[in-house]
C-alpha cells in the first residue's frame, strides 16, 4: 500500500504560508524566531477568535488551508503531534493557580491548555467525528503522528490529516535560557550551520499534511518510510539500523537517496551527530538543512517535511538550503533526518511520484 | 452606577477576550446571552468568577445567574446591592 502526501501547508517564521516554493530570501532573527502570521479574521469569526490562543489560531489556519488544498474535508482521522501543546494558555492557567492560591480558576484557559485542543478544534470546524489523537512525545511527537497515519493508511483508511505544531512564549524562552538551551543574543538564524558553540535558536511553527492512499495530479510525494530510534550508542549503529530498515521497508539502498535534509540547529553537541552521518553514510549525496528557516522546537521535523515536499515537487534546492555544491542532477528520493543530542532520531523518506 | 457599568464593560471585554470591542460597543440594556453579545455557558462561568474575584460576591444559587447576567445593567445593579 502506497502513501501519498496530497497537501502540505506551513506557517513558520519565514514567508512559507500558501507558498508553492521555498523563499529565496530569508527573514533574519537575532533572537526568538516567531511565526509570520496571516490575518486570522479571514479564517475565523470574532466570536471564534476570542477563545483561540495564538497557537490554536496558527494551527487551525494552517490545517484549514491544507484541507482546502487537498480538496476534501472528509478525513478518516486527524492526528496531531505537539511537544508542549498550547503553552501560552498552560502558562496562563498555571500562573492563575499560583495567583489565586489554587482557587477561582477560569475555565477558558484550562480548556485551551490541553494538548489535544489543536486537533479538537480542526475536528469541530470540519464536523469530523473520526479518529482524533494527539502525540506529545517530545522531539518525535510529529514523527509518531506520521507513523500512526501511515499505519492507518495501510489498514485501509483513505485521507488523514497529520500535523506538527508548537509555539514558543517569552516565559518559556526565558526559563530555558537558564539551562543554556538557546544561543546568546544576538545570534542570527542565518549563521546556525557555521556555529561552533552550544545552544540553538528558539522557534515555532505549524505544518499540516494530507496523507492519502490515493495519488492525485497534485500529490507532492510518496511517503516511503518513517523510522524513529530513541537513543543509540554510536552513529555507526544508527547507520546500520537505518540501512537495514531502508532496504527491508522500501527496497532502496543508500545510493538511491539523492538528497539528505538534516536538522542542524547550531548546537555543536547535537550537530556533531549530523556531521558524522553526513560525512560517512551520505558522503555521495546532496546535503541541506532547514532550521535556519524555523528555529528549534519539538515538532520542527514537520517543517522539515514541508521543506522536503517543496524540494521534491519542484526538483529544486535553493542555495539557502544547500550545504555544498550539488552532486546530483535530479532529486527522486529525499531523506529527512532529525535528532536532538543523540536522542529521538527520526528518518523520513520521500520519493517522487 | 454609570461608572460601575463602564468598569464592568471593560472587565467583560478583558475577561472574555472580546477582541476589537470597546465599552461603547456594548449596550448595557441588551441581553448578554443568546442575542446581544451572544455569550455561552463557558462565559457564564467566567462572569461568575468575575463577580467573586472582582467584587467578593459568591453566587450561592446558580439559578440566580440567569437573572443577574441578563444584561450589564442587571449585573451592575446586583453588584451595587450585594458587594462586600
Amino acid at each position: 500500500m502506497s502513501i501519498f502526501i496530497n497537501a502540505a501547508q506551513a506557517i513558520s517564521p519565514q514567508q512559507t504560508f500558501l507558498k508553492d516554493q521555498l523563499p529565496g530570501e530569508l527573514v533574519k532573527y537575532d533572537g526568538i524566531m516567531q511565526c509570520i502570521l496571516p490575518d486570522f479574521k479571514n479564517y475565523f469569526s470574532a466570536i471564534e477568535l476570542r477563545r483561540m490562543s495564538r497557537i490554536i489560531k496558527f494551527s487551525s489556519a494552517t490545517a484549514q488551508e491544507c484541507i482546502n488544498e487537498a480538496g476534501t474535508n472528509k478525513m478518516d482521522a486527524i492526528i496531531t503531534g505537539t511537544g508542549l501543546g498550547c503553552l501560552e494558555d498552560t502558562e496562563k492557567f498555571l500562573n492563575k493557580m499560583l495567583d489565586t492560591d489554587e482557587g477561582l480558576l477560569t475555565p477558558t484557559t484550562f480548556i485551551q491548555s490541553t494538548h489535544n485542543t489543536l486537533g479538537g478544534k480542526i475536528a469541530l470546524t470540519n464536523n469530523c467525528n473520526e479518529y482524533n489523537i494527539t502525540y506529545a512525545h517530545k522531539t518525535v511527537s510529529f514523527e509518531s503522528a506520521l507513523l500512526d497515519a501511515s499505519l492507518l493508511i495501510k489498514e485501509g483508511e483513505k485521507n488523514i490529516l497529520v500535523g506538527g505544531i508548537d509555539e514558543i512564549t517569552e516565559e518559556n524562552y526565558n526559563l530555558r535560557k537558564h539551562i543554556n538551551q538557546w544561543k546568546e543574543e544576538p545570534f542570527s538564524n542565518l549563521d546556525i550551520y557555521n556555529s561552533k558553540n552550544s545552544g540553538c535558536k528558539a522557534g515555532e511553527g505549524a505544518a499540516y499534511f494530507m496523507v492519502s492512499s490515493n495519488k492525485t495530479d497534485n500529490s507532492y510525494a510518496e511517503l516511503k518510510m518513517t523510522d524513529i530510534y530513541y537513543k543509540l550508542k554510536n552513529p555507526s549503529l544508527l547507520a546500520e539500523n537505518f540501512k537495514n530498515n531502508l532496504k527491508s521497508k522500501t527496497g532502496m539502498s543508500l545510493n538511491d537517496i539523492d538528497f539528505v535534509l538534516f536538522g542542524f540547529n547550531g548546537d555543536v553537541k547535537s550537530d556533531s551527530y549530523y556531521h558524522q552521518i553526513k560525512d560517512t553514510l551520505f558522503k555521495d549525496q546532496d546535503h541541506g538543512y532547514f532550521k535556519h528557516y524555523c528555529g528549534e522546537y519539538d515538532t520542527s521535523a514537520s517543517f522539515g517535511l514541508w521543506v522536503a515536499t517543496r524540494i521534491i515537487k519542484n526538483n529544486y534546492i535553493p542555495d539557502n538550503i544547500l550545504i555544498e555544491k550539488r552532486k546530483r542532477k535530479n532529486i527522486n528520493n529525499i531523506l529527512l533526518f532529525n535528532q536532538e543530542n543523540n536522542e529521538n532520531h527520526s528518518f523520513i523518506v520521500l520519493s517522487k511520484c | 452606577m454609570d461608572s460601575l457599568i463602564k468598569k464592568l464593560k471593560e472587565e467583560i471585554i478583558d475577561q472574555l477576550n472580546l477582541e476589537g470591542m470597546t465599552p461603547e460597543d456594548i449596550n448595557e440594556k441588551e441581553p448578554l446571552f443568546g442575542e446581544g453579545l451572544g455569550l455561552d455557558s463557558i462565559d457564564a462561568l467566567e462572569l461568575t468568577l468575575l463577580l467573586e474575584r472582582g467584587y467578593g460576591i459568591k453566587l450561592e444559587n446558580p439559578q440566580e445567574g440567569k437573572k443577574i447576567f441578563a444584561s450589564v445593567e442587571t449585573m451592575a445593579k446586583y453588584i451595587e446591592e450585594n458587594r462586600k
